[in-house]
C-alpha cells in the first residue's frame, strides 16, 4: 500500500462514516415502525458497515462503527445513548467480522445474527443501567426484530455489493 | 501478513458468493422458530402501573391504573377507555370492526389493545424508561 492509497483509504473511510451518520440521523426522524416498541429500528447504517468491510477493510469498519456510535448520540441525541450504542455496535461488529472470516454464512444471515446480538446486548445494557429484570421481557421481541431487520439490511447489502460497479470494486485491491 | 491474506480471501469471496446456502436457510428457520416460540412463551406477567395511550405512534396520555375512571378520546369519533380494578379496556368505539371493544381487559406490562383503523393503541407500562438506539 503506497502513500496515495493510504490517503484514499482515509478519504473513503470518512465518506462512509458521514454516510452512516446521515442514515442514522434520517432514521431518528422517521416515526417508529412498531409504536409499542418505539426503540426498534431497521438499522440501515448496517448496510454501509457491511459495504465498508467488503470494499475497504476491517480497520476502516472498526473506526467507522466506533465514531458513528459516539457522534450520533452526541450530535443528535442524549449522551447516555452512547452506553447503549457503543458496546452493542462494537461487539456485533466483531461478531460480524468473525463470521465473514469463517465464510460459512451468506451476507443476509451474518447481518441478521449481528443485528439480533446487537439488540440483545442493548437489553443487557438496559438491565445493567436500570437494574430491573423487567427489561428482559423485551428480549424475545428485540431478538426477533433483530433477525428480521438484519435480514432486510443484509439482503440490501448483498444487492449493493454485487451491483457495485467494477471501478469501485477495484478499490478493494488497493487495501490488501 | 497472514491476516491480510485472509482478508483478501473473504472480501473476494463475498463479492460473488450466493446470498443463501442450504445451511443459511436452515439456520434462519431454526432461529425464527425459537424466537417466535420465546415471544409466545414470555407472555406478560408483571402488573402494570400506567396505561399509555397512543395515536399515530405518538403517546397522547399516560393514565394511572389505580384510579377507577373513564377516559374519552375524540379520534374520528368517540373512544372510551375504562379503568376498573387495575385493568383497562375499551368500552365504546364507533368504528365498524369493534375488535378493540372485544379485546379482553388488560393489566400486565406489555399487554395492549389496538384499534387499527384509527391507529389508536393503549398499552400497559410501568415506571421504567428505555433508551435503545440503532
Amino acid at each position: 500500500m503506497n502513500r496515495n492509497h493510504i490517503i484514499l483509504k482515509i478519504a473513503y473511510t470518512a465518506l462512509l462514516l458521514s454516510l452512516t451518520i446521515i442514515i442514522g440521523l434520517l432514521e431518528m426522524l422517521i416515526p417508529p415502525i412498531i409504536p409499542l416498541l418505539p426503540f426498534i429500528k431497521i438499522g440501515f447504517s448496517n448496510i454501509v458497515i457491511i459495504f465498508t468491510i467488503i470494499i475497504l477493510d476491517e480497520l476502516s469498519s472498526i473506526i467507522t462503527v466506533i465514531l458513528k456510535s459516539l457522534i450520533i448520540p452526541l450530535l443528535f441525541g442524549n449522551p447516555i445513548m452512547i452506553l447503549y450504542s457503543l458496546p452493542a455496535s462494537i461487539l456485533s461488529l466483531f461478531l460480524m467480522l468473525l463470521m465473514f472470516r469463517l465464510k460459512i454464512l451468506g451476507i443476509p444471515l451474518i447481518s441478521a445474527l449481528a443485528a439480533s446480538v446487537h439488540n440483545t446486548i442493548q437489553v443487557v445494557v438496559a438491565f445493567l443501567i436500570m437494574g430491573t429484570t423487567v427489561v428482559f421481557s423485551y428480549l424475545p421481541y428485540v431478538s426477533l426484530a433483530g433477525l428480521i431487520s438484519g435480514m432486510i439490511t443484509g439482503i440490501i447489502s448483498y444487492f449493493l455489493i454485487t451491483h457495485t460497479p467494477n471501478r469501485i470494486k477495484k478499490i478493494q485491491d488497493y487495501f490488501l | 501478513m497472514n491476516t491480510t491474506s485472509k482478508n483478501i480471501k473473504y472480501k473476494k469471496h463475498y463479492l460473488t458468493a450466493r446470498p443463501f446456502g442450504l445451511f443459511d436457510i436452515l439456520l434462519i428457520l431454526i432461529l425464527l422458530t425459537i424466537s417466535i416460540i420465546l415471544v409466545i412463551v414470555f407472555i406478560p406477567s408483571v402488573q402494570g402501573e400506567f396505561v399509555e395511550v397512543y395515536h399515530n405512534g405518538k403517546m397522547i396520555e399516560k393514565i394511572d391504573l389505580s384510579l377507577n375512571k373513564n377516559y374519552t378520546y375524540d379520534i374520528d369519533g368517540e373512544i372510551i377507555v375504562e379503568i376498573k380494578d387495575k385493568t383497562a379496556r375499551v368500552v365504546s368505539n364507533n368504528c365498524h370492526s369493534q375488535i378493540c371493544v372485544q379485546t379482553p381487559p388488560i393489566s400486565k406490562v406489555g399487554e395492549k389493545i389496538i384499534c387499527a383503523p384509527k391507529k389508536f393503541v393503549i398499552v400497559v407500562a410501568n415506571n421504567q424508561e428505555m433508551y435503545i438506539t440503532g
